[in-house]
């Protein structure tokens, strides 16, 4: 993926009384191959909502959002969820399945792309041990801790290589060594050639020079302050 | 009265799909008015997320529909024979139903084929992320709607007419044979063309349709809508002698007596439910001309889909060849084995 936009880009929720709730108002901007953008806001400006949107899991209200020229967010699901494969997505609260291992957590977004058993073997390991968390492969993900947890969903957005990867608060629960740690992942994905975008508030984050740009959301606008 | 619990079957069934229709058109009249694909507005995208859960709706309401007309006619050839006075077949349970049951075939057919060609072109726009052919599916399905309703609402008529039946009232069922042969207008509507003319016709129109199919299929050039389109035509033709020839001929072989036309009797248990087999192949072979010819409109009115649709056609045709000789080989079976096995023809 070499570029993904948002134009007039909107989203509104109902709420009780007929009435509508803004949180996105026509957000115009674009994100660009080989570039880490990290985008703030206070809590409920509506960060996560814009990853959502991006990655194609809830449909904009108004405007559009096109990878590549081709209008992703206009799409009908099919080929939505066709074009998500070549996207990552590290969710707030890991999105893990308790039930299964670390390692099978991991190489979940690897069966669906019907690639060779010892290649998702492979990737799925060297991702773990990427993240330092290799001697939990064979661990349940509901004994993990949060920190764990949240390395567990870096890995599994990581091993596929995405052309787009969406981080929402990807350091949340970790300690300092680790959060510079997955920053430096994110930051390498990024000059690899793909666009990486870390939503948060942490201010490791927003303090690190690992971000080319950086954006803030604010009464529903965006906007860039590096 | 209580109601047979296939009355009530195929009621709630066709209630839902109702719902559904109801549903998907109330969406594609909007599709059919307001589409816009060039614009982002609110309205466009609002209309987008409906016409994807009009789609889906219009799917619920073709897969009920399905269900309830097998469901119907399961029911008119083996259920309710058991419940209206003197019927051993469909024919009777139709007749006491007084033009209602036919009428429900009749709409529920015409509904089910708009509705699988609404089904191709759906599927043949989901090739395609940004949906070309939306308004062209919305028109399709304000089409179905009305005899989807219509359906619906015969075989409610249908099922009440049986459910307030006197069942204290005996009637032959071979009145309803010689009910046709009242007057020497009578005898003449019921013979309709000979055995003979129905044999040839039905071969000569088989041989058609497969030369027309196999051009279709092989012929790389244009004009392909041509040839899908008199297809599609000969098709209509092929399907209305194909079931006089296997009711007025070939059926005498499975019954094994002369002159016993009754569709309905296949469809019984002594007779291996063959009606099920072979009305089936008949309906799936009739359907793909004209489903080839509807891609190739797709691909004329929209050139961005014009390879897949051309695909899609070839495919329907290359289906008609093997459903048209399925059923051939199906139908003329019990009747080439009669004729091994005795050396004549039941004529």
């Amino acid at each position: 993926m070499r570029e993904l936009s948002c134009h007039q880009l909107c989203f509104s929720r109902p709420a009780p009384g007929g009435r509508t709730v803004g949180i996105l108002d026509r957000i115009d901007t674009q994100f660009t191959a080989g570039s880490m953008s990290v985008i703030s806001g206070a809590t409920g400006a509506g960060k996560s909502t814009l990853v959502y949107l991006l990655c194609g899991l809830l449909r904009p209200t108004g405007g559009e959002i096109r990878a590549d020229n081709a209008p992703v967010s206009r799409w009908v699901s099919a080929h939505k969820d066709l074009w998500r494969k070549d996207v990552g997505i590290v969710f707030q609260h890991s999105h893990l399945i308790n039930d299964l291992t670390a390692f099978e957590n991991v190489i979940l977004p690897l069966i669906v792309r019907h690639k060779d058993m010892k290649e998702i073997r492979s990737a799925g390991l060297t991702s773990l041990e990427r993240l330092d968390v290799g001697h939990l492969a064979g661990k349940p993900a509901g004994k993990l801790s949060g920190g764990e947890r949240q390395k567990v969903a870096t890995a599994r957005a990581l091993c596929t290589s995405p052309g787009l990867l969406l981080a929402d608060e990807p350091t949340a629960h970790q300690d300092d060594p680790s959060a510079a740690h997955i920053l430096e992942l994110f930051a390498a994905h990024a000059r690899n050639g793909n666009i990486v975008i870390v939503v948060a508030h942490d201010r490791r984050v927003l303090s690190g020079k690992m971000a080319d740009r950086r954006f803030r959301l604010s009464g529903g606008n965006m906007d860039q302050i590096k | 009265m209580i109601w047979h619990p296939f009355s009530l079957a195929i009621v709630m069934v066709d209630a839902l799909a109702l719902l559904f229709v109801v549903k998907a058109a109330a969406t594609s009249v909007r599709v059919a008015a307001d589409w816009s694909p060039g614009s982002s507005t609110k309205q466009q995208i609002t209309l987008e997320t409906a016409a994807e859960t009009g789609a889906m709706s219009a799917r619920a309401a073709f897969g009920l529909l399905i269900g309830s007309t097998l469901v119907l006619v399961v029911a008119v050839t083996n259920v309710f024979p058991g419940i209206v006075p003197g019927a051993m077949c469909g024919t009777v349970v139709l007749q006491a139903t007084g033009g209602n049951g036919t009428q429900a075939f009749m709409f529920k057919l015409l509904c089910l084929g708009i509705f699988y060609l609404w089904y191709i072109l759906d599927r043949l726009d989901r090739t395609s992320p940004d949906a070309p052919l939306a308004r062209m599916n919305a028109k399709m399905l304000l089409l179905a709607a009305p005899f989807a309703i219509l359906a619906v609402f015969a075989t409610f008529n249908t099922l009440n007419t049986l459910n307030s039946l006197d069942a204290h009232t005996p009637v032959d069922c071979c009145a309803v044979v010689y009910d046709q042969f009242t007057g020497t207008r009578g005898v003449a509507h019921a013979r309709g063309p000979s055995d003979h003319q129905l044999v040839w016709s039905f071969g000569i129109l088989t041989f058609l349709l497969i030369c027309l199919g196999s051009v279709g299929v092989f012929w790389r050039k244009k004009r392909s809508g041509l040839i899908s389109g008199t297809a599609a035509i000969f098709s209509l033709a092929w399907g209305t002698i194909s079931a006089l020839f296997l009711v007025r001929v070939l059926s005498a072989y499975t019954y094994e007596v002369l002159h016993h036309h009754c569709p309905w009797c296949l469809f019984l248990p002594e007779h291996h439910y063959v009606g099920f087999a072979l009305f089936g192949l008949l309906g799936l072979a009739v359907i793909q001309a004209p489903t080839a010819y509807v891609c190739h409109w797709a691909g004329l009115a929209h050139p961005g889909l014009a390879e897949k649709s051309d695909r899609l056609a070839r495919r329907s045709l290359a289906a008609m060849i093997f459903f048209i000789l399925v059923f051939t080989v199906a139908a003329a079976g019990p009747a080439i084995s009669w004729r091994m096995r005795y050396g004549v023809w039941m004529s």
